[in-house]
């Protein structure tokens, strides 16, 4: 039987709490950006890794899945062979393997998987920039020939009231500062893929080979810990205030890291248009609008959709979930006839929301 | 009209070198003097510097039609790197925002490099036409022929874009292409017609020794035991990633040298990084397929190695073409094993659609659904959009199978001949070899010593990485304290 990899325990190390067909998950780790997806995602508490794995061949996990099988690592939770729980013997294994490689503990990729891609862009290449600027050089291929984000370091270079070199000082401090933070270990993978005078990054199967370690390990690592920056710079932007002018800027262009299309739906909301109204202006279907409605109770705060449920439909609608919470929507309907999916919908994200 | 000392002063100025190579000024001053140009110079001579300076020249803007996204955003850089801000590459890269932005704001640029597919874009062209053009620049321009080794469908519009931006000045740039391939250009272009002048020098760079060893089921073995005695740095080229990954590997293993592959499966800014390690020396050799060389900017390359057959003369001479741009001595060694040929002969059937896919193109209509590769699918898909009759479609894809034949065919004579590879190679561009000199080929004479690791090579250990990050970190921003 093929040895598992570090992709492997992690992706069985997600199973761990709540039963889940094979296939959600793997467009839970694709990221296939549908409602019901997304729903299922917030249901098996698996949105910090929703779309970590873009580029996953279907074939590929496949045959992973019937090796956790062999193993006897995971096990249909029924009869009807769908949904697949860890076993103990998978618990186990999961539990001895991470006691010697790194578990990610910070992700939040559905959130803020965009924002961290750019966050991380933006600041390696002012790293590269500062860098050469404390050597006074001026001739250096960039790490980024994104002409956009080239235009991007230039102008945000020229927002900033400081002067150069003072500025890249202050730029290096709060990175340092961000550094210190870390394990030892994290902070040198993270300092190693930095390019400047002194050094060009190492790629991740140089840092993989360097350290002995896979390199999906190393990639996992290193997000890891770019999340732990933003918890951190959020948390104290007194400390951070470089940092977090990037990460401000990159939220307000690019709320949760939306796509357009849910944005604009998003924004018709703000501006108080009825659902029917939006799909006639947007010349979209009602339930696209609608997808785009739940999408956007799961990843922001959902209040605003909430409010147009009538207030006796959602109070009976919460009762009877209550006393039964896997209620599918026919069986709901029953009592309701002409209830629309998208409040159930909303309401059950509400609820699983509330017990997360 | 430029003198000769201005141009030399600009030289200077824009680009650091104080004299022009063979070719470059007499392309300069053709363009110069208003005539459209075709200027064929060989590997590594300084192409770009022909349309670039001559762009300073001229009043309006420098159109570079260039085939390749990455020598396009390498050019980019590069010219970046010489002081020009003026310049910005269009292609498949941007979003429409992006696309929008650069297109309203063209005006601001004196060098656009566009790929070949942007000109068939209607709001492009239109933003095209508002400008004025100085010069219109088709690089890599055999990739117009069909006869040529990267023949390009997107390139068959350029002759009618070209048209529709005014019939520019022109300047087509190549540095292998035969007289047949020469003509194709020109005819294309719309060329033929105008005043214009060929400067074609030859394809040979006697700097480069060439090599061809005959394996028998043990090419790892004969390429590693290359590699542990020859000078780095060096490019092994593959038809295969895996192939790449396998020999890079065993590299590291099995020698003092380090290796890293680089192939398309390789993220983005892994690829950026790996082109830098290699120009500052931290990486010894690259196993690439074909996506890696053509816009580094790298000197000192002293051999390319070929594991696989190349598929023609003109795809050889491009990659061997990376080594010695410094001048000095340097070495290509094609490792030929009778197999060989059936694996390219496979890329190139999987490179053209089939009758039958034809068929199911012309039929169904549906490029989607259609059951084959993506190439294939493109091509398929291009004679349907194009309205060209299927016969026609059937002839223009068995005459391109019967070219690519006879390309692979020449490498494999080339491969076997005993005679002077470097006569042989030149005759293929119907150019004669000089006399033999020593240090030619394999078949001439080859004086290993000039290839052998120096004592400061096998001395060199592997390189060190510390295990303190603050140590790296200080370096970066010159710190004292973390």
């Amino acid at each position: 039987m093929k040895t598992l990899s570090y992709l492997d325990y992690f992706i069985l190390s997600l199973l761990k709490d709540l039963p889940i067909k094979a296939t959600s998950l793997f467009y839970i780790l694709k990221g296939k950006r549908t409602a019901s997806m997304l729903y299922k995602a917030l249901e098996t508490q698996l949105t910090p890794v929703f779309g970590l794995f873009p580029s996953l061949e279907k074939q590929q996990y496949d045959q992973a899945v019937q090796q956790y099988l062999l193993k006897n690592y995971v096990a249909y939770a029924s009869s009807e062979k769908e949904d697949l729980i860890l076993t103990q013997e998978g618990k186990e294994a999961v539990e001895a393997y991470f006691k010697t490689h790194y578990k990610p503990t910070a992700l939040e990729h559905l959130k803020k998987g965009k924002l961290l891609m750019n966050f991380q862009k933006k600041s390696l290449f002012l790293i590269q920039v500062f860098s050469e600027l404390r050597y006074h050089n001026r001739t250096y291929i960039p790490i980024e020939r994104d002409y956009f984000l080239q235009l991007w370091v230039k102008q945000w270079l020229q927002k900033q009231n400081i002067e150069r070199q003072e500025l890249a000082l202050a730029f290096g401090e709060e990175w340092g500062q961000l550094l210190d933070q870390l394990a030892m270990d994290s902070a040198q993978q993270i300092v190693l893929t930095m390019t400047g005078h002194t050094q060009v990054g190492q790629t991740r199967n140089q840092l993989a080979y360097q350290s002995k370690k896979e390199s999906m390990e190393i990639e996992l690592q290193i997000l890891d810990s770019y999340y732990v920056f933003l918890l951190n710079i959020d948390k104290r932007p007194a400390t951070f205030p470089l940092l977090y002018s990037i990460i401000q800027e990159e939220q307000s262009l690019y709320p949760y890291g939306l796509g357009k299309s849910v944005q604009l739906t998003k924004n018709y909301l703000e501006k108080g248009y009825a659902l029917d109204e939006i799909a006639s202006r947007r010349n979209l279907k009602n339930s696209t609008v609608s997808e785009h409605i739940i999408e956007l109770a799961i990843i922001c705060e959902q209040e605003q959709f909430l409010n147009n449920i009538p207030t006796s439909i959602y109070e009976k609608l919460n009762k009877i979930l209550e006393k039964e919470k896997d209620l599918s929507f026919a069986q709901v309907k029953e009592s309701f006839s002409e209830l629309p999916f998208l409040w159930y919908r909303l309401v059950q994200i509400e609820r699983l929301k509330k017990h997360v | 009209m430029y003198r000769e000392e201005q141009l030399k002063k600009l030289l200077q100025v824009k680009f650091g070198y104080p004299e022009f190579r063979e070719g470059q000024q007499e392309a300069i001053e053709a363009a110069l003097n208003g005539d459209h140009t075709l200027v064929m110079l060989p590997t590594g001579t300084g192409k770009s510097i022909c349309y670039q300076l001559s762009g300073y020249c001229l009043e309006g803007k420098v159109l570079v039609i260039s085939p390749l996204l990455s020598l396009m955003q390498d050019q980019v850089e590069q010219m970046k790197q010489k002081g020009e801000k003026r310049v910005v590459a269009l292609n498949s890269l941007l979003s429409n925002e992006e696309k929008k932005y650069l297109l309203d704001h063209l005006s601001i640029y004196k060098f656009i490099y566009l790929s070949p597919e942007m000109l068939q874009q209607e709001k492009v062209m239109r933003a095209l036409k508002k400008q004025n053009i100085a010069l219109f620049v088709v690089d890599e321009a055999h990739c117009i022929s069909q006869w040529g080794m990267d023949f390009r469908l997107d390139y068959l519009h350029l002759g009618w874009a070209r048209k529709q931006l005014g019939s520019p000045l022109t300047m087509a740039l190549t540095a292998t292409a035969t007289k047949r391939v020469r003509k194709e250009i020109l005819s294309s272009l719309d060329l033929e017609k105008e005043p214009f002048q060929e400067i074609v020098y030859s394809v040979d760079r006697p700097n480069i020794v060439l090599d061809v060893i005959h394996c028998d089921q043990n090419k790892d073995e004969q390429v590693l035991e290359k590699v542990a005695f020859l000078e780095p740095p060096g490019i092994i080229y593959f038809s295969s990633k895996a192939a790449a990954d396998e020999m890079a590997e065993k590299i590291n293993q099995q020698t003092s040298f380090y290796a890293e592959s680089y192939h398309s499966d390789i993220d983005s800014a892994d690829k950026i990084k790996i082109q830098q390690q290699f120009i500052r020396d931290d990486i010894d050799i690259i196993c690439a397929t074909s996506a890696f060389g053509m816009g580094i900017n790298k000197n000192n390359i002293r051999y390319v190695l070929h594991y696989h057959l190349p598929a023609s003369p003109e795809d050889y001479l491009q990659e061997i073409g990376r080594a010695g741009r410094d001048g000095k001595k340097s070495i290509a060694v094609l490792f030929y094993e009778s197999g060989d040929y059936a694996i390219q002969k496979y890329f190139q059937d999987e490179s053209l659609p089939t009758r039958k896919m034809i068929d199911w193109a012309y039929r169904k209509q549906n490029m989607q659904l259609l059951d084959a590769n993506e190439i294939q699918k493109r091509m398929a898909a291009y004679f349907v959009d194009q309205h060209i009759d299927q016969q026609t479609a059937y002839q223009t894809v068995m005459e391109r199978k019967r070219i690519k034949e006879e390309q692979l065919s020449y490498m494999i004579q080339y491969s076997e001949t005993k005679d002077c590879k470097r006569a042989f190679l030149l005759h293929y561009f119907g150019e004669r070899a000089m006399e033999t000199t020593e240090n030619c080929c394999s078949s001439c004479s080859i004086d290993w010593t000039d290839f052998e690791k120096t004592m400061k090579t096998k001395e060199k250990k592997a390189k060190e990485v510390t295990k303190n990050w603050q140590k790296s970190f200080n370096a970066l921003f010159l710190f004292s304290y973390f």
